[in-house]
């Protein structure tokens, strides 16, 4: 190669090699721009996606109705959009909070060391050996209002959203945290560290000017590849009914209602479901494409 | 040795009361408290009688108190009643806990039988068709909902075909066969252990290839092919005893996050094990027995993971526990 390349090209080439990550992008970017654009497409095509219409249940696809109808008639179409909406924003929300609350524990357990380094460590392993599931449907449970949320709030949509949110950010932070701490661990010998310290900066200022920003790469991979576990979480929890509350919609809560119909309606229960499967998917081979083109290494593996 | 246990042992007590009283504060923050419970039950009750009862009960005393209280009881052996079943809460969670782990056991043996071999098998061959193939399969295994798995296996197996029970747990009656009740176990089994073992193999798999890929760099593996040692005796005999000792550490990691496929794939076929129990008992508000069985479940999970780990200093000289510390 006689050309120099910038290391952003460099990565991005590599990531281009990785064909399933390609496409995984491409897809969840679709999915991303159909979500967000469902209320366009709803008033496009003429179909209010929440209005019920029990002479027209269960049917099959039509021009209408491109994927048919649900056991209330609503078109199903809109209302996976909806749902893919409503999933990948809280998840995508949950994930960058996550991402945060991370990268803070292990950019401190990592730069500080010590005592302090082993406790948050020990509480990062101890979570992720914990049985989360049901710590968290607890957790999804609670009575907002005993903890002197007013009722009105409590009682909002948006709280139950807010609620997953933070659900999530609780969950995801772990895988977050052990890889930020590694790779602090080796930006804190490097020269440009010990030169900003031996300048006098803080460690404040050392772990969040220096320190983070160079471990900017492994935060991306970690939050991406925690995505798909979380929206597989945020899934489940909707599908037992503590997550997403209806009549917003979900695809872990269209399948709630999908599970009685198995025998009259299985479409009903395949295309949710199909499109947590890809997206999660995608997200995976997104955040192993990343891996790859991010990890010197992998030019080695070749 | 002792030492070690004597730290470890230490830990898991650390662990078990900040659980218990993450979890306690939980609960008290669920929708009800008993009393409203006992309200709802008699509508003759007056609100006299519910603050005479909530004193009573200690309900009314601060958080902190009533933790403690409860504390005291459990570790003088009373762990209480389940308020839906009217049995003491251990009575109703020890079965339970032995269904789970029979459920929980099988799937993982099962994956880890398929699994490690089949990370081998691509780790042997990197980026050939077979690696690539075993990649997706894995990817498809960690990516599928477990809840939506269920359903597919009870809609095509159950509804369609009828070949399997949809759910629940074989009952024999007296007098039935040895084989036959064996016979009707694996029947009533089949549909869970495989959701459970599907979802779990794909991580146990990559897993095991990332370690081979690892070890097959080392530079004795070199040695060993140099030296003319067939490329069965390097994988098997060189490489795999080698990265057994991670996989086996993540492995351990894992028992966590079976437990929690454990509840939905016990809640979607009505498997009578401990995640149904615990679920069934949040969505009753039945405090005590959530409690419990969660408790339960965190200190089967903490020894799991000791278990696995003294398993490794067995397995793994290298592996030394006194200089871990």
């Amino acid at each position: 190669m006689s050309v120099a390349t910038s290391p952003t090209r460099l990565v991005w080439r590599r990531f281009l090699r990785h064909r399933l990550a390609e496409a995984s992008l491409v897809f969840l970017a679709v999915l991303l721009a159909l979500s967000l654009a469902a209320p366009l497409i709803a008033q496009l095509r003429g179909i209010d996606p929440s209005m019920t219409d029990l002479y027209h249940r269960l049917e099959g696809p039509s021009a209408r109705n491109w994927l048919g109808t649900d056991d209330l008639g609503r078109d199903l179409f809109q209302r996976l959009l909806d749902g893919g909406r409503v999933s990948l924003l809280v998840v995508l929300a949950g994930a960058i909070l996550s991402a945060i609350l991370g990268a803070a524990i292990g950019v401190v357990a990592g730069y500080l060391g010590g005592r302090l380094d082993g406790v948050l460590m020990r509480i990062t392993d101890g979570v992720i050996a914990l049985p989360l599931l049901p710590l968290l449907i607890v957790l999804a449970a609670i009575d907002p209002r005993k903890l002197g949320i007013p009722a009105e709030l409590a009682q909002s949509e948006t709280f139950s959203l807010y609620r997953i949110v933070v659900i999530v950010a609780l969950t995801g932070w772990t895988t977050v945290a052990r890889l930020v701490r590694a790779e602090t661990l080796s930006l804190k010998a490097r020269d440009f560290t010990r030169a900003a310290r031996a300048l006098g900066a803080r460690p404040g200022r050392i772990m969040f000017r220096h320190i983070l920003p160079n471990a900017a790469g492994s935060l991306v991979v970690a939050t991406t590849m925690s995505v798909g576990g979380l929206i597989l979480l945020e899934s489940t929890l909707s599908f037992l009914g503590l997550g997403t509350q209806p009549p917003a919609a979900s695809w872990g809560n269209m399948l709630t209602g999908a599970q009685e119909l198995l025998q009259e309606a299985p479409l009903l229960a395949l295309w949710p479901g199909l499109l947590i499967f890809l997206t999660v998917i995608a997200f995976n081979f997104l955040g192993d494409g990343l891996q790859d083109a991010l990890d010197p290494r992998s030019e080695r593996r070749q | 040795m002792s030492r070690y246990l004597a730290s470890r042992a230490v830990e898991i007590v650390i662990t078990l009361v900040v659980m218990s009283f993450v979890v306690y504060l939980l609960i008290g923050l669920m929708p009800g408290d008993p009393i409203d419970m006992m309200i709802s039950g008699n509508p003759k009750m007056t609100s006299e009688d519910a603050k005479r009862l909530r004193a009573l009960y200690g309900v009314d005393r601060p958080l902190i108190e009533r933790y403690l209280a409860w504390a005291h009881q459990v570790l003088t052996g009373n762990f209480g009643y389940s308020r839906s079943l009217n049995r003491p809460v251990l009575a109703v969670l020890w079965p339970r806990l032995l269904n789970t782990f029979e459920l929980a056991g099988f799937a993982f043996l099962i994956s880890s039988a398929i699994a490690l071999p089949l990370g081998v098998w691509a780790a042997a061959r990197p980026r050939s068709r077979a690696d690539y193939l075993i990649n997706l399969f894995c990817f498809a295994g960690i990516s599928t909902p477990t809840f939506w798995l269920a359903m597919l296996l009870i809609s095509l197996f159950a509804v369609k075909l009828g070949w399997l029970p949809a759910g629940g747990m074989a009952n024999p009656r007296v007098g039935t066969s040895f084989l036959a009740a064996v016979g009707q176990n694996v029947r009533f089994a089949a549909l869970p252990v495989a959701t459970l073992a599907l979802v779990q193999l794909g991580v146990y798999a990559r897993f095991m290839r990332g370690a081979m890929i690892e070890v097959l760099r080392q530079d004795y593996v070199r040695t060993a092919r140099a030296k003319g040692a067939s490329e069965r005796r390097v994988l098997l005999g060189h490489a795999f005893a080698n990265a057994l000792a991670p996989v086996l550490t993540i492995l351990a990691l894992s028992f966590g996050s079976l437990f929690s496929g454990a509840m939905i794939t016990e809640t979607m076929f009505a498997w009578p094990g401990m995640g149904a129990m615990i679920y069934q008992a949040i969505q009753t508000n039945d405090f005590n027995l959530a409690l419990v069985g969660l408790l339960l479940a965190t200190f089967s999970t903490i020894v799991g993971n000791l278990l696995a780990d003294l398993a490794l200093v067995a397995v793994d000289p290298r592996v030394s526990i006194v200089d871990r510390r």
